[in-house]
């Protein structure tokens, strides 16, 4: 297995409560050629946007201690934050979670299960330069 | 079963089923070490079992959220 380990590789925060999800996503992410850094709820995904400066977050909307919701306004209301796009991921696929998601400050979204090449496309769209593709 | 219930219920399905359909499609489409496939047929049995879990509690259960309950 290659692991592309370049400095100029982009970072992604994945925050994704459910284990086999996060596992999941990264892994594949991983072997696209991100560099993953992962959180288990809203608040750790917040406090890990500050420190490890991501270069975009997924960020799943169903999440414990604090919500994906709550999360993306509080990451868009701070100047530290602001400029990292969110992609937001949700499992209820229904009319106005899409419009929700964007009105908490999400750049894009999409649904569970994840499409991963619809999801990749997303990523690399929002990636300064267009990502590692 | 009320609005509110089937909108959980889609939720709490869609969980389980983005790591089976997830993990089933690494294993087709990867070259893996045979840990990874270990793994995450683990992971894809553990996944399936839970939504054979949530089907059993929310509609075969106590009936409260059975159609026409």
């Amino acid at each position: 297995m290659v692991r592309e380990n370049r400095p100029d590789v982009a970072k992604i925060l994945l925050v994704e409560d459910n284990e086999t999800n996060r596992e999941m996503l990264s892994w594949r992410l991983n072997r696209k050629g991100y560099e993953l850094v992962l959180a288990e709820d809203g608040q750790q995904g917040i406090d890990k946007a500050h420190t490890e400066n991501p270069d975009l977050i997924l960020l799943d909307m169903s999440l414990p201690v604090v919500d994906g919701w709550t999360a993306a306004r509080q990451l868009k209301a701070d100047a530290a934050t602001a400029g990292i796009p969110i992609i937001a991921l949700t499992a209820h696929a229904m009319a106005g979670d899409r419009e929700q998601a964007l009105e908490a400050g999400c750049d894009d979204y999409d649904t569970k299960p994840v499409e991963f090449a619809r999801l990749l496309g997303k990523i690399e769209a929002l990636l300064p330069g267009g990502g590692n593709a | 079963v009320s609005t509110p219930d089937l909108r959980k219920l889609a939720h709490d399905l869609r969980a389980p089923l983005t790591g089976i359909q997830g993990l089933s499609e690494v294993l087709a489409e990867e070259d893996l070490s045979s840990e990874d496939v270990k793994n995450f047929a683990r992971r894809i049995n553990a996944e399936a079992k839970r939504l054979g879990q949530l089907i059993r509690d929310s509609l075969d259960g106590d009936g409260e959220a059975r159609p026409g309950a």
